[in-house]
């Protein structure tokens, strides 16, 4: 699956209510834009972190801002 | 092995821990972020704490010296927090960075409690410091910051640790509070041990050497270190600890831990009881076995009866009795716990007359076709402790009066760290506790209504904002719990605001229609209504509202332009960016400054 794609996926799982609005999502566009709580985004984190079968770092998760971030983590994890 | 004697009360954390030195069987258990667990006897964790003492003795710390700690594992943290305590240095826990970057506002709060407690020494671990690095250089009290592992590499001292008393500073426990300036609650290892002891013994009905307790919440703040760090060692209970971040990401791993360890206690926030409900699915009620568990602690946030109920309905089919989850009402001032629901007994909701209530302050049965408000019971208090009602001149009211909730007992912590102003107002010399939370007392019972400061007069009648805040909530397109109602001067009273995040696809006229919704609902006139984008509004470090930053904010026209939330997604990277060229910078002055002697003052 393309990493982008793999990342609406866990919002879905996460909170269905957002899926409308990720059709708009661009590279630039800011994780909290989608108006979810902290504890929903780790909640999508650790989603990820299952289909993955990895862990993010704290020190890598705190520098996330953008959705173009997330999906560079989540390529480096695949070629990790 | 015999066990050691558990049935009295320690004076001292260090007594605590070195009362149960000898024991191997029993202990705490530390889950990392693969949830793989690690077995600490209570005889390896004094060992491991006595090692670390040394080092951090041998760096040149004296006793009473202020520690700051920022670390996000359990296992560093207990043990550290007890090298601390044993060498008799004063630890000072603080909350790491654990969310999508927000790392501005992170390190501005890092600063102001380092800065206040005059710290001496910064531990954290090696995913952390290269975003610490860049406080160091303003801190300068801050000798050193040193990873764990850096730590344990340094010359142990070989001197004796000294000695602590019941009247010496244990640790600082900073609140995050909703102003600006932290405030360090000084908690004496007297204050702890007394409401440990409590704790255990009254609240908890803890069982030596059988029961186990589990802990997810983060052990920075009070209830988790207070409760599952200190309590449960104390008389002798074996305790597991999961990292927050791990709970958060896969919920179910809270009762999973609590099935396969046979555990009988745990304590959680409302939100956390909410989580755990909607994450377990059929395969996991079938698998799990909770018929263990005696005590569900709940406190820290508004308690809601009905998250409750089905969180005991759902987890039933687990084998979870009911009864086992116990609403608490505590803060850090009071050291932790203040009041306790009895064990098993079902959820006590007093409903009452919301008229009366709302305009004499009166508890009264609900009549017909009134409103009727419900409160959830968080039950009485401890031996040798008190609860009480006063008004705003401070008198005493009795029962089913509502005003503000007191609080008098040894577990009164000492004010707060060099902050004279704020431990006058909420320690006077009376020696009841002024809590800022507003509540009553109905047959022995405390129920908690609302906070004093956040109370808004209009006309003349007193209402919570909270009443105010759920009917905009309901608004389409309003984010739910993201609303702020307050009061300002108007031209000749008091005039209602309310402050609102709204979705990114909220309908143009969402500002008509939350006036329209308050006055519909509570037949108030709101004067204002500013929406905001997401994460715009204020918060503490626990993500709770910060009313009276949000009105000071809304005063000063500068609503949605503080900090690093609203700037643009190239802003972001900025200051990112800034942040590790400052951390780079700062350990380079570091460097430097130990080489010269000299300290940067980098502004």
């Amino acid at each position: 699956m393309d990493s982008l794609d793999l990342i609406k996926a866990a919002i879905t799982a996460v909170d269905p209510s957002k899926s409308s609005k990720l059709s708009k999502v661009t590279p630039a566009t800011e994780i909290r834009e989608l108006g979810m709580d902290s504890v929903a985004t780790m909640e999508m984190v650790g989603y990820l972190e299952e289909k993955l079968e990895t862990q993010f770092s704290d020190e890598v998760m705190i520098r996330i801002q953008t959705f173009g971030d997330l999906v560079n983590l989540v390529e480096k994890s695949k070629k990790g | 092995m015999s066990l050691p004697d558990v049935s009295t009360m320690p004076d001292t954390v260090v007594a605590a821990l070195r009362r149960v030195a000898g024991v191997h069987e029993h202990g705490y258990t530390f889950y990392d972020n693969a949830a793989k667990p690690t077995f600490y006897s209570f005889a390896a964790l004094n060992e491991a704490a006595e090692a670390r003492a040394r080092k951090l003795a041998g760096c040149g710390l004296k006793k009473g010296d202020r520690v700051g700690m920022v670390l996000a594992q359990p296992q560093d943290f207990v043990i550290s927090f007890f090298a601390c305590l044993f060498a008799g240095l004063v630890p000072v826990p603080m909350y790491p960075p654990l969310s999508f970057g927000k790392l501005d506002g992170w390190a501005e709060g890092a600063l102001g409690i380092l800065q206040n407690a005059e710290a001496s020494l910064l531990l954290t671990d090696a995913q952390l410091q290269s975003v610490l690095w860049q406080v160091m250089p303003k801190v300068k009290s801050l000798k050193d910051l040193l990873t764990v592992e850096k730590l344990d590499q340094k010359a142990p001292s070989t001197e004796p640790l000294p000695t602590v008393a019941p009247d010496d500073v244990c640790f600082l426990q900073y609140t995050s509070g909703s102003t600006s300036a932290p405030k360090g609650v000084i908690v004496t290892h007297g204050n702890l041990a007394v409401n440990t002891w409590v704790t255990a013994v009254e609240g908890m009905d803890l069982t030596p050497w059988v029961d186990t307790a589990v802990c997810w919440l983060p052990l920075y703040h009070d209830m988790g270190l207070i409760g599952f760090v200190v309590t449960p060692m104390t008389r002798g209970v074996r305790a597991a600890f999961i990292p927050t971040l791990l709970f958060v990401k896969r919920p179910n791993i809270w009762m999973q831990v609590m099935s396969d360890l046979k555990a009988q206690h745990s304590f959680g926030p409302n939100f956390a009881y909410a989580l755990a409900a909607r994450k377990a699915g059929p395969a996991e009620l079938a698998k799990w076995d909770l018929s263990n568990i005696r005590v569900l602690g709940c406190g820290a946030e508004p308690i809601h009866a009905d998250t409750l109920a089905n969180f005991e309905a759902i987890m039933g089919q687990a084998g979870l009795r009911k009864g086992a989850v116990m609403p608490a009402y505590g803060m850090a001032e009071a050291t932790l716990a203040m009041t306790f629901h009895p064990r098993g007994e079902p959820l006590l909701v007093k409903t009452l007359d919301g008229e009366t209530f709302r305009a004499e302050g009166k508890v009264v049965p609900p009549q017909d076709d009134e409103v009727v408000l419900g409160f959830v019971s968080c039950g009485k208090t401890f031996s040798g402790h008190a609860v009480s009602i006063i008004d705003s001149d401070g008198n005493h009211l009795g029962e089913d009066r509502e005003g503000e909730i007191v609080y008098r007992g040894p577990s009164v912590t000492k004010g707060y760290w060099k902050n004279p102003e704020a431990t006058e107002a909420c320690f006077p010399a009376d020696g009841w506790l002024r809590t800022g939370d507003l509540g009553f007392v109905h047959q022995g019972d405390v129920y908690i209504t609302g906070r004093c400061k956040d109370l808004i007069i209009l006309n003349g009648r007193n209402h919570h904002p909270t009443s105010i805040e759920w009917a905009a909530a309901e608004v389409d397109g309003v984010r739910r719990g993201n609303v702020v109602a307050f009061s300002v001067p108007g031209e000749d009273s008091e005039v209602l605001v309310v402050v609102a995040e709204t979705r990114p696809d909220a309908p143009a006229d969402t500002a008509e229609k939350v006036v329209a919704a308050i006055a519909e609902q509570l037949s108030l006139k709101v004067s204002d209504v500013v929406l905001l984008g997401v994460g715009q509004l204020p918060k503490t470090s626990s993500g709770k509202l910060q009313r009276r930053k949000t009105r000071e904010q809304y005063l000063a026209g500068a609503l949605g332009k503080h900090g690093d939330r609203t700037l643009g997604s190239s802003g972001e990277k900025l200051t990112v960016a800034r942040h590790v060229a400052r951390s780079l910078w700062g350990r380079a002055a570091h460097t430097a400054g130990k080489l010269f002697s000299t300290r940067s003052t980098e502004t």
